[in-house]
């Protein structure tokens, strides 16, 4: 895979939070508190700010970088949980990854985050699209095959109870609605493949 | 829903801002940090003692900034609506309070409270500061929850925790304290509309006829839809689920939290509720009813309940600086005195006959009685319509009591329809009634002859009612009328009155009584000017020589 350039990926990420930013925050609204949004956006255009800095390091020294920024000065559930993401991905990740080092960091992240959030695939929250994309890299699939199934599994999220998060206080209730968290998960996804395949 | 605000990303510091421009005693202070680190702390800190940190999302005023103050919390780190702080901000805070003795932080239970608060304690353990954190999960909502939310009940933990560190205990045993006293919290929230944030698009979910159970402080739906019924139907519901989760025999605090708009007047009525039903056995102390931890404007509130023991009870009562805290008061029931008698002298006087006397009443009674509907139709126009009706109830209550009144004695009698007025036939012009015959009664009862007294009483009447002549009310025919007849004479007075009541007819505007609500040019006369002037008419004709 081309290896793009990493101001180009943030503002990709940051381009797709800030226009799905409303979207998110209706998400939330829905069986949060409706903070989803803005706290993304707010995440994201902090890191746009400093995207030459970033970009200025080896790809994961910029990754644990992005993270760092995230987990420290966004706040709400998000930022840590995003931040830890990003710095868990660029702590394995090798400096030009290929197909299988990328999804052998993305592996190790989505256990940094679950541990982080007490969580695990199937409570509906973030990590119900990030363990398919792992798959789906895993397995070989292509950048298109990859953003389709974040999609599916964001959608996915709907039928779900929610176990974690402030979603987890409504019981029953949070069923039949797409989780936020999800949502943003997919849309990252789509973002950065795009970025890097150009499709 | 409409909001004051100015632009959406400052509302949290000018927020802050003009809370510690009124804060007034110079004892709060806050860190250097806008916008990304909002954190007000005590000015008088000298980390002598256990700092105790809280916060959480802005949105939740008074908490956590309003309980900032000796005795309670030393610093609270505020996010942005709803959104926790920061790592950053919660670290700075922690920095900036914790000495030897170290810091407790206290955390609501949600996920971004626990990730920020707890990896700023893990950076600042490393930094060599001795930090412990206390996770408060209240909330009974949902009973099989593995991590129930923190609400109101919070507070609680923030008080015991501020006066055990107040009172110099050191950092295991006011945080032992304060892991102790938050397993022993239940609280639970009610909810008759969710809350709207500034500047954000609102859509309500709730039904005109709807409420929600167990909602939490940040318009997250509740986990039921509840039918609206009566306020003691609710409370019942709640005190239920709540009295489930307390020890037999056990005394317990009860902390009444307005989550935002419900009126004063509707918290003091779910107060009397709440110590109505079943669960008031329990509690012996209570704080509130008032704004201690709300979610923006929600129509809703939230009753959390702390086990007491001496320790706690002692922490619960000490006197804290932040005014934004209720204190803690003792369950009494309250006391009632008894009405006072009118004094001696003052009493009815017996019923006595005088025919001159009964027949003008009888006359001016009837009189009025028969305007009933004129006089309405006529207010119609300007006010509310009633003046005929007030006036003629009035008549019949005096009418009523005819035989009972002392006729002989002119000032008790004027006295005795005073009262009556006063009581009987209601509005305004009940009370300016009552009083002209009582101030009447007065006069005539230290000599004063009749058209004197009634002077006196037009005098205390316009006092208290503020109408003069040209304001379009009763006075415009009553005055001149009054005059009159003190002057020259009965018939005189019958003439003043009708010109007087004829000139409200070219009266622009009302400037007392409901007619002043107007403000236009109404081409009618005012019903109270003329009903005077249909009484001295009358009276005239009653007396006028065969």
């Amino acid at each position: 895979m081309a290896a793009p350039d990493f101001s180009r990926l943030i503002a990709a990420a940051a381009d797709t939070i800030a226009a799905h930013a409303e979207e998110l925050t209706a998400l939330d609204q829905a069986i949060g508190d409706g903070d989803h949004g803005l706290n993304m956006k707010r995440g994201f255009e902090a890191v746009r700010a400093e995207a030459d800095a970033f970009a200025a390091k080896p790809l994961p020294e910029a990754l644990k970088a992005v993270g760092t920024k995230l987990v420290m000065t966004v706040g709400g559930a998000s930022g840590p949980l995003f931040g830890t993401l990003f710095m868990a991905l660029g702590k394995d990740l090798p400096e030009a990854p290929d197909r299988n080092g990328l999804a052998a960091a993305l592996g190790k992240a989505i256990e940094a985050v679950a541990a982080r959030g007490k969580s695990q695939p199937g409570q509906k929250t973030m990590l119900d699209v990030l363990q398919p994309v792992y798959e789906a890299l895993a397995q070989g699939k292509t950048a298109t095959e990859i953003v389709i199934a974040a999609d599916k599994a964001a959608e996915a999220t709907v039928p779900m109870k929610a176990l974690r998060g402030r979603a987890s206080f409504l019981g029953e209730r949070s069923i039949g609605h797409m989780d936020a968290g999800a949502r943003s998960t997919a849309l990252l996804v789509r973002a950065v493949a795009e970025a890097i395949e150009g499709i | 829903m409409k909001h004051f605000f100015n632009r959406k990303d400052t509302i949290v510091t000018e927020a802050l801002d003009g809370f510690l421009a009124t804060a007034g005693s110079g004892a709060l202070a806050r860190l250097d940090g806008y916008p990304e680190i909002k954190v007000v702390l005590r000015a008088d800190w000298d980390k002598t003692k256990v700092a105790v940190v809280s916060g959480g999302g802005a949105g939740h005023e008074p908490s956590h900034a309003g309980f900032v103050g000796a005795g309670m919390l030393t610093a609270a780190v505020s996010g942005e609506i709803f959104a926790s702080p920061s790592v950053e901000a919660v670290l700075a805070a922690i920095r900036a309070t914790t000495g030897p003795a170290g810091c407790l932080l206290v955390v609501k239970n949600y996920t971004g409270d626990r990730l920020n608060f707890g990896l700023a304690a893990e950076k600042a353990r490393a930094e060599g500061l001795s930090v412990e954190m206390v996770i408060v999960g209240d909330d009974i909502a949902l009973p099989d929850i593995a991590q129930p939310r923190g609400v109101a009940g919070t507070l609680f933990v923030h008080k015991i925790a501020g006066h055990l560190s107040e009172t110099g205990r050191d950092l295991a045993s006011v945080a032992a304290a304060a892991r102790a006293a938050a397993k022993d919290i239940f609280s639970l929230g009610i909810s008759l509309s969710s809350c709207s944030i500034p500047g954000q698009a609102h859509e309500e979910r709730f039904g005109v006829d709807d409420g929600e159970l167990g909602l939490g402080i940040h318009g997250e739906p509740g986990v039921e839809r509840i039918a609206l019924q009566s306020a003691g139907a609710l409370v019942a519901i709640m005190a239920e689920r709540l009295a489930a989760r307390l020890d037999a025999g056990s005394r317990y605090a009860l902390l009444i939290n307005n989550l935002g708009s419900v009126p004063p007047l509707e918290m003091s009525l779910i107060a009397n509720a709440v110590l109505a039903s079943p669960l008031a056995k329990a509690v012996t102390l209570t704080i509130g009813p008032g704004h201690l931890m709300t979610a923006l404007n929600m129509n809703g509130f939230s009753l959390s309940l702390l086990k007491l023991d001496a320790e706690r009870e002692a922490a619960l009562k000490a006197p804290v600086g932040p005014h934004a805290w209720l204190p803690a008061k003792p369950v009494r029931a309250p006391v009632v005195v008894a009405i006072a008698r009118p004094a001696i002298g003052a009493t009815a006087k017996a019923a006595s006959r005088d025919a001159a006397a009964e027949r003008l009443i009888r006359a001016v009674c009837q009189k009025l009685i028969s305007l009933e509907e004129p006089l309405n139709a006529l207010d119609a126009k300007a006010g509310d319509g009633d003046t005929g009706s007030t006036v003629a109830t009035g008549a019949r209550s005096i009418l009523e009591c005819i035989d009972t009144l002392p006729l002989a004695d002119h000032a008790a009698t004027a006295a005795s329809i005073g009262d009556t007025l006063g009581t009987s036939m209601g509005g305004s012009s009940g009370v300016l009634l009552s009083i002209f015959f009582t101030a009447a009664s007065q006069s005539l009862g230290s000599g004063a002859p009749l058209g004197k007294a009634l002077l006196a009483g037009l005098d205390r009447m316009t006092f208290y009612g503020g109408a003069k002549v040209g304001d379009r009310t009763m006075v415009d025919a009553l005055e001149p009328a009054l005059k009159a007849l003190d002057a020259i004479g009965l018939e005189a007075a019958a003439k003043a009155a009708r010109q007087g009541a004829e000139a409200t007819v070219a009266m622009r505007k009302a400037k007392a009584g409901r007619s002043a609500y107007i403000g236009r040019q109404l081409d009618t006369a005012d019903p109270g000017a003329l009903a005077v002037a249909e009484v001295f008419a009358a009276v005239a004709a009653l007396f006028a020589p065969a």
